[in-house]
């Protein structure tokens, strides 16, 4: 399915303080897609996931949803983002969280949907349970509730799977399978390969802040663990 | 513990109060003298004297209650990194003793003032002054170390049902209380009497070392964990059931959740009924209400850094900046001003005259609420400092020129917002 929605990097590049986060990167994905960035620590996923969110200032080159930067305000309610190092308003429930969401980002259209996520995450029996008081999985879980919320055309979820439990991976798979089928574009990063293996249709490996391998997961049967040996050599 | 001690302060923070100590003890004789002048005024020597034993014994309430809270605050930030870096429970409490040196100067400075008012004499009076808060001190953290188990609750609820029982009965009245406060010449306990300050003396080795054992004994995890023992989230809950705006609502909720917020709003409320109560004249009743609200506006700061740390719903959504400043306007005018439109509701508008006064006060604290968040929702999700607010408050003051620092406010933090120029930096 292709509606015509892309998400483009074109020659992105992030320096911090003379060091390169990304180099010269450019990727396009289009809609339907799930692709995963791989690699170990400090490649660039997060960077690269900030950079699709619009959070971050880019040193050169540009990302683009649809031809419109995504550092620009029109492009943000499009987005759904869940960062790795997450931060709520921890003094406020859990319902009250997806509340105020709801209300910031659709004006309250979601409302039903609300209820909904809580059933299928798990976390109806914690709705009136403040954040600060929620385990480090229910927090993820909850972040990829928000993530989620709202039919978002870009998903961005940055290691998803840490600490999140089983019947919650399921779950999520299950999620974003069926965002890839309304014509989203799912961005993921992680570590865990059987995970985005099971999930992915496109996998983009990273080192040193540039591509080295961009892999289809449609058309072959790709032993993902193999190729991480060979491209980080047990890395 | 140097070291550890010069990471726990923050450089900034620490340079402001230092500031506002200096500042205070500059003014030190002339906030003394005009207090006493107030007092001389409304009160009788004997009933002067009698109100300002009581006022001293509600600061030594209040500082308790407040180290108990900042204790908390402190165990629930770094008991754990404390805990990785070896530091004992002796220097632990020291180090809380030497990051929040404000509870204690307050302490000293407000019952100094007060105790020259009632013509103690210097030395003694201090020593007195400095025992008690000492005491008053580590009786907060004993309570702070407790406060887990919810023994605190059970505490505040036994007092208040005795206190209300012997109110109701009788056999607590004005003439015991004011008996017994006035029993004892400030001086006295020093002189003839010195056995109650020698207990004084002894009771503070005795609760160091009970505080010290018990700090050893609990599970600080357990207390960082827990919500505290106050159960104040009522007010919260009940703004967040009644209304269904946004912004100012979910503020609401989170200040009206923090107890550090909480005591400074009815420790300025109590401030302000008295002054209301004592002077006869609008401009010091405006001015002190107007302190408050400038005090109160660093909790904005508070806001804002809240709404930087968990900027992203903000960035999910495509809310404009005049709504989202106009709702967090109108949520900080809320926040300065409540409590003193309430009591001043309750205190001035019986005689139905002063309601243009009050018409001036909404205007200003609108004002301070406008300007207040126009500059720091300019910079958006820049860090900012308490530093920074007081720079905007000076400007406030510039005349004229004031117009034009919020207007390239508004202008900067409208293109900030269509287009971020800033990264969220932890």
């Amino acid at each position: 399915m292709n509606t015509g929605h892309e998400l483009s990097f074109e020659h992105v590049t992030k320096l911090y303080r003379g060091t390169y986060g990304i180099r010269d990167l450019s990727v396009k994905l289009t809609s339907g897609e799930i692709a995963a960035f791989i690699g170990p620590n400090g490649v660039g996923k997060t960077t690269l996931v900030k950079a699709a969110a619009g959070l971050l200032s880019v040193s050169g080159g540009s990302v683009s949803l649809w031809g419109r930067n995504t550092k620009e305000r029109s492009c943000r309610a499009e987005i759904g983002y869940m960062q790795s190092d997450m931060s709520f308003y921890e003094k406020m429930t859990v319902y009250e969280v997806l509340d105020f969401l709801n209300g910031v980002k659709f004006g309250g259209r979601y409302f039903a949907e609300i209820e909904s996520g809580l059933y299928r995450y798990h976390l109806h029996e914690q709705r009136n349970t403040r954040i600060n008081q929620l385990s480090l999985g229910m927090k993820r879980k909850l972040s990829i509730l928000m993530a989620l919320m709202g039919e978002p055309k870009l998903i961005l979820l940055d290691e998803p799977e840490s600490g999140v439990d089983t019947s919650g991976i399921i779950r999520l798979k299950a999620d974003l399978t069926a965002c890839a089928a309304r014509g989203a574009i799912v961005i993921l990063t992680g570590h865990v390969l059987d995970f985005l293996e099971k999930v992915c249709t496109r996998c983009i490996f990273l080192k040193d802040g540039r591509i080295v391998r961009d892999v289809s997961l449609k058309e072959k049967s790709v032993e993902l663990e193999a190729l991480y040996e060979e491209l980080y050599g047990g890395n | 513990m140097r070291e550890t001690y010069f990471i726990l302060i923050k450089k900034k923070a620490e340079l402001t109060k230092g500031i506002v100590f200096l500042v205070l003890l500059i003014c030190y004789s002339y906030l003394g003298g005009v207090l006493d002048t107030v007092l001389t005024r409304r009160f009788s020597p004997f009933n002067r004297i009698y109100v300002c034993r009581l006022a001293f014994f509600a600061l030594l309430t209040g500082l308790t209650v407040w180290i108990c809270i900042r204790f908390l605050c402190y165990i629930k930030k770094n008991w754990e990194s404390l805990f990785l870096l070896g530091i004992t429970p002796v220097e632990c409490l020291l180090l809380f003793f030497l990051t929040n040196t404000e509870v204690l100067f307050l302490q000293l400075y407000l019952g100094a003032i007060l105790f020259r008012i009632q013509g103690a004499e210097g030395g003694a009076a201090l020593a007195l002054n400095v025992l008690w808060s000492l005491l008053s001190c580590l009786v907060g953290v004993m309570l702070g170390l407790k406060a887990h188990t919810g023994s605190l609750t059970v505490i505040g609820s036994v007092l208040g049902a005795g206190l209300a029982f012997l109110l109701g009965t009788g056999r607590l009245n004005y003439s015991m209380v004011s008996g017994w406060v006035m029993s004892e010449s400030i001086g006295g306990m020093f002189g003839e009497n010195y056995c109650f300050f020698v207990l004084l003396f002894l009771c503070l080795p005795i609760l160091w070392l009970l505080e010290l054992w018990m700090y050893q004994r609990a599970d600080l995890s357990v207390i960082a964990d827990s919500q505290y023992a106050f159960r104040t989230h009522w007010l919260g809950d009940l703004f967040h059931r009644l209304s269904r705006w946004c912004i100012w609502e979910k503020n609401y909720i989170w200040i009206y959740r923090n107890r550090e917020f909480l005591f400074w709003k009815l420790s300025a409320g109590v401030f302000f009924a008295l002054v209301c109560c004592l002077s006869e004249s609008f401009l010091a009743v405006f001015l002190t209400a107007y302190g408050i609200c400038l005090v109160t506006s660093f909790y904005l700061l508070e806001i804002y850094r809240f709404e930087r740390r968990n900027f992203l719903i903000y960035y999910m959504s495509d809310y404009s900046y005049p709504r989202l400043l106009r709702d967090e306007v109108w949520g900080g005018f809320w926040l300065l001003g409540d409590h003193i439109f309430l009591l001043f509701a309750l205190l001035r508008l019986r005689n139905g005259t002063q309601l243009f006064y009050l018409l001036l006060l909404v205007a200003v604290i609108f004002l301070l609420s406008v300007f207040v968040n126009g500059s720091l929702f300019a910079f958006y999700p820049k860090k900012q400092c308490a530093a920074d607010i007081c720079v905007t408050l000076l400007k406030l003051h510039l005349p004229v020129v004031q117009v034009w620092f919020l207007y390239q406010w508004i202008r900067q933090g409208k293109r900030n917002w269509e287009r971020l120029g800033y990264e969220y930096r932890a």
